[in-house]
């Protein structure tokens, strides 16, 4: 019962006016950045990043994770209000939650996605709560070998579960390594691949990057296509939320299925969009309405719902337990603990543990927050919409090249960002995911010093890799990722050989 | 782009070999990993731009209007970002502003003005007032002694 006299602690911690007041301005900020195009969940984290190191690191984690949760429901309203995925773990909403709303059925999918919603990161987060001191304790038994270990697994899940071409996403992920090791070198004081610039003495900043690739570079995207936005007006009555609420049991097996799709996407690298796609596929495949998916659906919507909070709560654990994040906008927290001076890791539950339980217990709270305050304010957020998109990108530009400036009030901070803004626009176009190059930026300077220590102790022998089974096991486990697109290419290959002659 | 990833590569490299890239007194050196890295990157690329050569992908990038509007929103944008650290931000904000609200999307004058004006004043109340995160001041503000 030692985890739950912590998770009391923690309530203690989350309840107090000024952190309740952080959690509805984190939440109402946040649902703003996921309506908006080109603020996303990542990049709204990173923007508001300068303004919390004179915070307390449980108030600006408070904070930062519950715009987080807002940007999550926002992203789920454009989907379904607009067939604009304000988020890319939302775009699986759109294949039924924007089909059900133009079939009139508008404030039912609404409903119907925020509940899912809530379901899913209540799931997330009492699991979160149930297994947070095992993985952490578990955690306390690595050294470096186990760490380097457990960073090329997330590596390696990215390039085999991510979905898009994994040489593409294999690209991404070794840019952002090299962008990593820039600056200083933490080891020999030496400066790397600076090639005499003083500008880049102090490295590339992950936030920069992370406001030019997520907003610069999805606002320049958005500009490129023509569709005309069209929305479809909605207004959210009580009365069609408790109808909704009372339809819920129907969907049970979705929820529960892609509730546990979710968690276990979250917990091992595969992140919330990978979470929402699956579920959805799976919904389609075991669903007895099959042929109704895609035409409005509500199991479609109830499914990636789930699945996406489910996995954005639960990413949060292996972030803090582990150093570990498992989403795009875990990574960019990570990186602010770090900038907090806190060290991401099992020591932080016992170091911090007001730290640690503070945000678990403002999971449970700034969801259901999220969830009363979403369905209050979606005609509101839904008229941001309808501002021309002229007037809004010029204005979003404004807030993310100051957001770029205040990082560390540099001018060359700006230009960087508007860089990242063009490569992550050539990224979108061409097809190679963004959030391995985020993961990377961050990941790379712990990876390379986990792997610089442990070839310390084994003197450059690489089977320390290999030296128990603990170790032995993650990195084996990583290698099969990494060929796992390979190997499903052969199966695949082999089956379609060996039903070819039966014809 | 692969191949530009595959010469970001090469850049990596080139860097690398600047260090100590084999064994050094303190463990690997510090061009052990990023020669690595760099090497893995070159390789990846390169086969990424053979297998798009095999398949003989020659889709167009972007049909013509796409790029003009890309442009237009992205040159100001530019302008406006390298003049932040010279003329501090609220002179080139608002010129931004005005320019994009009031020739790029057509908005009427009282709009355009507004939004040119209201930004820079709700900025500076929201970082400097508030928050007391201060943002690039320029010789405007320094004549104004607002510091």
């Amino acid at each position: 019962m030692e985890g739950f006299a912590a998770l009391l602690h923690g309530f203690e911690v989350a309840l107090t006016f000024h952190h309740l007041a952080l959690m509805v301005a984190g939440v109402l900020i946040g649902i703003l950045v996921g309506v908006l195009p080109g603020l996303g969940a990542p990049n709204g984290v990173a923007l508001l990043m300068p303004l919390t190191f004179f915070m307390p690191p449980v108030s600006a984690i408070i904070l930062l994770s519950s715009m987080y949760w807002g940007a999550l429901l926002g992203g789920s309203t454009t989907s379904i209000l607009f067939n604009i995925p304000g988020e890319p773990s939302s775009v699986a909403t759109t294949f039924d939650g924007h089909p059900m709303a133009k079939q009139g059925k508008a404030a039912e999918a609404l409903s119907l996605a925020f509940l899912a919603s809530g379901f899913g990161a209540l799931c997330g987060v009492i699991t979160v709560t149930v297994v947070a001191d095992d993985i952490a304790n578990f955690a306390l038994r690595f050294s470096p070998a186990e760490y380097f270990a457990v960073y090329l697994l997330a590596f390696c899940a990215f390039i085999g579960m991510g979905g898009t071409n994994p040489l593409k996403t294999a690209v991404s992920l070794l840019v952002g390594l090299s962008l990593a090791t820039i600056g200083m070198d933490t080891v020999s004081g030496e400066m790397r691949l600076t090639f005499g610039q003083d500008q880049l003495v102090r490295g590339i900043s992950f936030l920069v990057a992370v406001i030019g690739l997520f907003g610069i570079g999805e606002l320049l995207a958005t500009a490129d296509e023509t569709e005309k936005v069209e929305g479809i007006r909605a207004r959210v009555r009580l009365a069609a939320v408790l109808s909704t609420l009372a339809q819920m049991p129907r969907y049970t097996v979705a929820l529960v299925r892609s509730a546990a799709i979710g968690i276990w996407m979250g917990l091992t690298p595969g992140g919330p969009t990978a979470a929402s796609f699956m579920s959805y596929g799976v919904a389609r495949r075991f669903s007895r309405r099959r042929d109704n998916f895609g035409r409005g659906e509500p199991e479609g919507v109830v499914s990636p719902e789930t699945s996406d909070h489910a996995a954005g709560v639960s990413a949060l654990l292996p972030m803090l337990a582990l150093g570990v994040p498992g989403s795009a906008t875990a990574a960019v927290m990570l990186g602010g603990l770090m900038i907090w001076g806190l060290q991401p890791g099992p020591t932080l539950f016992q170091d911090r543990p007001d730290f640690v339980w503070g945000l678990i217990a403002s999971m449970y709270v700034a969801n259901l927050v999220a969830v009363v305050l979403v369905l209050a304010t979606v005609p509101i957020f839904a008229s941001v919409m309808r501002v021309p998109f002229g007037l809004l990108a010029p204005l979003i530009m404004t807030i993310c090249l100051t957001g770029a400036w205040m990082v560390s009030g540099s001018g060359f901070d700006v230009l960087l960002a508007l860089g990242f803004g063009v490569l992550g626009y050539l990224m979108k176009k061409l097809d190679y995911p963004i959030a391995p190059l985020v993961l990377a930026m961050v990941l790379g300077d712990k990876a390379e010093d986990a792997f610089r220590q442990s070839m310390l102790m084994s003197r450059g022998d690489l089977t320390i890799f290999w030296s128990n089974w603990l170790v032995a096991s993650i990195t084996t486990l990583a290698l099969l990722l990494l060929a796992w697109p390979l190997l499903a290419g052969l199966l695949r290959g082999g089956a379609t050989a060996l039903r070819r002659p039966a014809e | 782009m692969a191949l530009a990833a595959a010469a970001f590569g090469g850049v990596v490299i080139a860097g690398a070999l600047q260090h100590d890239v084999g064994w050094g007194p303190t463990g690997p050196g510090a061009g052990y990993f990023p020669l690595r890295i760099g090497l893995l990157l070159v390789g990846v690329a390169l086969l990424l731009a053979l297998t798009h050569a095999l398949a003989g992908v020659a889709g167009r990038f972007a049909e013509p209007g796409a790029m003009r509007r890309v442009g237009a929103l992205l040159l100001p944008t530019v302008v406006f970002g390298a003049a932040i650290a010279p003329l501090g931000a609220y002179v080139p904000m608002t010129l931004y502003l005005l320019w994009m609200a009031r020739v790029q999307a057509r908005a009427r004058w009282p709009v355009a003005l507004a939004v040119a004006l209201g930004t820079p004043a709700a900025f500076f109340l929201l970082f400097e007032t508030w928050l007391t995160v201060p943002l690039a001041k320029g010789p405007l503000e320094e004549a104004l002694g607002i510091y």
